[in-house]
């Protein structure tokens, strides 16, 4: 009986414990760098070939749905959080689960490090120019304390280190819904809350806006 | 004249450090204008931070230490009237610098080593800019043991005579700095090169900060001791009279050899690597070491009143308008004691443990900084390129009016530019920045003092500009200069008999050895007794 | 008659005295900051902790619900923080006036710097140690936490609020 109550205690103390899970379990420390420094793009293209990447992905990373994502020239580091989040379900999509689920921690810093060799999307030429937008991506808004995107995100959108993604070139639904979903709180790897606090602060139309600003020329009218 | 054999060198050296302050002085006028923000398409963090790091490395690494070290050498061999110890190696050094100085400037003008000069880790620079900055400071250690032979060399061959002063103070800056940039050259052989190179994974932020806070505040002595020694051992004489008391110049060179390195914890009060008992014993030392400048305002201000006086000054301040103006080394001087004033007032501030925490890191220490380096040592920089210049050249100076304009503006400017940066710093201005995205209350607080960073970036420009221009056509001046010697003052009262501690450095060497492994040594050691987690590299 | 011991080094008598001023000088100002540091327990902050700031999300006490302000047992607060390019995480503090506040805050990337105009918490943030500042906010109102250490190209963009307001409610 009074194992029992241990036993019941036990696991009682580990349900508030369950909750205080961090949003990602990938840590760039130097043994993570290590790993991203050792993979090898060649077996990633091998691997890209073998798991279909280019199913949704497009051939060179570059995706021809404008539903799906452009991965081309996406940073390493970036990329192989994303998926190992994806493996780990910090960040919620079936597909990608599935495509991730068999593959390992070396494997998965193969595929990032490919997909990372190839040249990126470049934003529209006709891309959106509203003061308002360009304010917000080059000064932010201080009264809401919105960041300038271009603080994290770099002066050209092309990224900044470990865990701050290139925008530029990206399909524009999906900038929409990465903005969406942060707003919302439906995703929820960025760590420590970066991207939600700032999400929480944009209203619709300049989420529209600022994808309108980095997002990739769209596929029909380039053909 | 065998002590001429240094004058090509130090005039060589001088000019690297002046056409390094002029390339300085314009990316200065391109940063304020960029923080104006009355120019929106030269707004660019990319672009400030580069000028920012570029400007630093060329005011307080490059036109330092070559204006130290050519300096340096013509004090030596004119006031020891003999030649350079060995002229190959100090020519050898002399280009080791200028290797490590174009080395280190293609990241810097690339943008790849926007760390700023005091390349904190773990941003990650270029590995290029810091073997360039190693090999800079490699290159002045043959001048510190220049300076040390030469000053043993005479005083074998000239036994119980009293060392000039003027080389005495310029050996104790060498031993000093030799001793202090051991700090920084730990930290970037042993810990910045190999981590950016690859070849470690992580830096111990702590350990590196402490290494630098070795080198960070005697750094500030060795670009100040040729002012001081200027001001002992020219001034007087230009000024028309004497040198109030060899002695305590003497006293004064050495206590800022024994106290301006053991005490660079001043420079880390905020930060939680280091017990607070430790940063008091560096306050302690910190507060010592404003005694040799006390010491040395009254030095030359009553060498000054002899002067004024000597030429018909009366009253309690006649003597001041007595003084010979119109002589840039007097004017300069005057200037410069002024602003070592106000600079030094704001030092006492940030020396203060536990008052430096309202202006750590704001825009006070900007307006710190400039105002006694870019103010006081380096107004007295260009009186001595103006004293040293007609000697050099063998050519009169090409225009004495422009020159103490020259002084007058850079005095006024840099009252301009430096006065709102403290009154910046207490309403709560951060430093480094390359913009103010901040809440409106705060912003609206600093926009009047912002632009008057404007103004005086300019009017320091001009200054710059002018006073390359009189050095630059005294080259091709017809006219001779006739007096080629050095002038030193002499003392009021005439040295008899010195004290072996006042002719020598030897037993003050031991003891600001012993006082460094006081100060720093369990400091430093801690790192490695307790377990530490390095950081990787980071970008900019 | 006393022997003045700088007679020995300084020959002029009004030098000497004012040499006796500067030395006077020099320890009066060390003898009062170091009287009220000991006597006010007012020192720089100065904890030794180490963390491991490559990790920092998964560390404990910098957790991600592990953030903001806590109350503690004797009525002090701790507020827990992350720096973290470009930002102070999280965004928004409330501390109630006159209370004691400890601040314990770790970067998770590089070196920053952090101090809030107005108020006398300022301190470094040093990747690989934890910072810990102990203070009380003696006004109310709305104050900036600032970055004052370049940590990178957003470094400007570094800034996030705190406000201090009214204790909660008197006695009832």
């Amino acid at each position: 009986m009074l194992r029992s109550i241990t036993l019941f205690a036990a696991l009682a103390l580990l349900i508030p414990a369950a909750g205080a899970e961090p949003s990602s379990a990938v840590a760039f420390d130097a043994a993570t760098l290590r790993l991203l420094a050792e993979a090898d793009p060649v077996r990633g293209e091998e691997l890209a070939k073998s798991e279909r990447c280019h199913r949704c992905h497009g051939d060179a990373g570059v995706s021809e749905d404008p539903d799906d994502i452009n991965i081309a020239g996406m940073s390493s580091s970036y990329a192989y959080k994303q998926l190992t989040d994806y493996l780990d379900k910090k960040r919620d999509n079936r597909d990608m689960y599935k495509s991730v689920r068999e593959l390992d921690a070396r494997q998965l810093a193969d595929l990032a490090a490919w997909y990372a060799t190839l040249e990126s999307a470049q934003p529209a030429p006709e891309r959106n120019r509203d003061p308002a937008v360009l304010r917000l991506v080059f000064k932010g808004d201080p009264e809401r304390m919105i960041k300038a995107c271009a603080s994290c995100h770099g002066r050209k959108g092309r990224g900044g280190q470990f865990d701050h993604p290139a925008l530029a070139g990206q399909q524009r639904a999906y900038l929409v819904l990465s903005l969406d979903e942060f707003k919302e709180g439906d995703r929820e790897n960025d760590i420590y809350a970066r991207m939600r606090h700032i999400a929480e602060a944009l209203t619709e139309e300049e989420i529209e806006g600022l994808a309108a600003y980095y997002a990739a020329a769209v596929q029909e009218e380039a053909q | 004249m065998d002590h001429t054999d240094s004058a090509r060198l130090s005039l060589i050296s001088m000019w690297v450090g002046f056409i390094a302050f002029l390339a300085a002085a314009i990316l200065g006028v391109y940063q304020v204008l960029e923080r104006s923000g009355l120019i929106p398409a030269i707004e660019s963090p990319s672009l400030y931070f580069a000028s920012v790091s570029t400007h630093g490395v060329l005011m307080g690494f490059v036109l330092t230490t070559f204006l130290v070290v050519g300096f340096g050498y013509y004090t030596a061999t004119t006031s020891l009237k003999q030649p350079l110890w060995n002229k190959p190696l100090a020519w050898f050094g002399f280009g080791l610098s200028i290797a490590g100085v174009l080395l280190a400037a293609v990241p810097l003008l690339t943008g790849q080593a926007s760390v700023l000069y005091t390349f904190y880790p773990p941003l990650r620079a270029h590995p290029a800019f810091y073997i360039g900055a190693a090999l800079l400071v490699a290159g002045s250690w043959f001048w510190c043991l220049e300076m040390v032979m030469m000053m043993a060399i005479w005083k074998r061959d000239h036994p119980g005579d009293t060392v000039p002063l003027a080389m005495y103070g310029t050996t104790a800056n060498a031993i000093m700095w030799f001793i202090t940039s051991l700090g920084v050259m730990l930290e970037v052989i042993f810990q910045l090169i190999p981590w950016s190179l690859g070849l470690v994974d992580t830096v111990d932020v702590g350990l590196a900060r402490t290494l630098f806070s070795w080198t960070l505040h005697a750094i500030v002595y060795f670009w100040l001791f040729p002012a001081y020694i200027a001001m002992y051992t020219l001034l007087p004489r230009a000024a028309g009279g004497k040198l109030f008391s060899d002695q305590m110049g003497r006293i004064a060179f050495i206590m800022l050899l024994v106290f301006s390195i053991p005490i660079g914890f001043h420079h880390l009060y905020m930060d939680p690597f280091q017990a607070a008992g430790w940063k008091f014993l560096h306050m302690i030392g910190t507060f010592m070491v404003a005694v040799p400048t006390l010491i040395t305002g009254f030095t030359i201000i009553a060498s000054l009143e002899v002067a004024g006086r000597l030429r018909g000054g009366k009253g309690l301040l006649g003597w001041i308008a007595a003084l010979p103006w119109s002589n840039p080394m007097v004017t300069a001087a005057g200037l410069g004691l002024l602003m070592l004033t106000l600079g030094g007032f704001g030092g006492m501030i940030n020396a203060s443990y536990s008052m430096n925490a309202m202006v750590h890191n704001t825009q006070w220490v900007t307006g710190h900084f400039h105002l006694i380096f870019a103010g006081t040592t380096v107004i007295m920089y260009f009186a001595i390129a103006y004293y040293l210049w007609p000697k050099l050249t063998g050519r009169r100076l090409y225009s004495n009016t422009l020159a103490l304009t020259q002084l007058w503006l850079w005095f006024i400017g840099m009252l301009v530019l430096t006065l709102p940066w403290h009154y910046l710093g207490i309403a709560g201005q951060p430093r480094r920045i390359s913009s103010t995205p901040y809440d409106a209350v705060l912003v609206q607080q600093w926009d009047a003092s912002e632009l008057a960073m404007i103004v005086g970036g300019f009017i320091l420009l001009i200054s710059a500009l002018m006073l390359i221009y009189v050095l630059a056509r005294t080259h091709g001046n017809s006219q001779q200069e006739t007096s080629l010697a050095v002038e030193y003052a002499e003392p009021l009262h005439p040295v008899l008999r010195i004290p072996r501690l006042l002719n020598g450095l030897a037993f003050w060497t031991v003891l600001v050895v012993v006082y460094m492994v006081a100060s720093y040594g369990y400091p430093i050691l801690q790192f490695f007794l307790m377990e530490t987690h390095g950081t990787v590299p980071w970008s900019i | 008659m006393s022997i003045d011991p700088l007679r020995y080094v300084c020959e002029d008598p009004l030098e000497r005295k004012w040499t006796w001023i500067t030395l006077i000088l020099a320890f009066v100002m060390g003898g009062v900051l170091g009287f009220y540091a000991l006597a006010s327990n007012l020192h720089p902050p100065s904890n030794v902790e180490t963390i491991d700031s490559s990790r920092l999300h998964l560390s404990e006490e910098f957790a991600e619900d592990n953030l903001g302000v806590k109350v503690n047992p004797d009525g002090s607060l701790t507020v827990t923080l992350v720096a973290a390019r470009y930002g102070f995480y999280p965004p928004r503090i409330e501390v109630p006036v006159d209370t004691p506040v400890t601040l314990r805050m770790a970067s998770a990337d590089v070196l920053h710097g952090v101090h809030v105009p107005g108020t006398n918490m300022t301190t470094m943030i040093v990747p690989g140690y934890i910072s810990e500042v102990n203070t009380t906010f003696t006004r109310t109102g709305s104050f900036s936490l600032l970055c004052n250490e370049f940590c990178g190209l957003g470094h400007d963009q570094m800034w996030s609020r705190l406000s201090v307001v009214e204790k909660p409610g008197g006695g009832e």
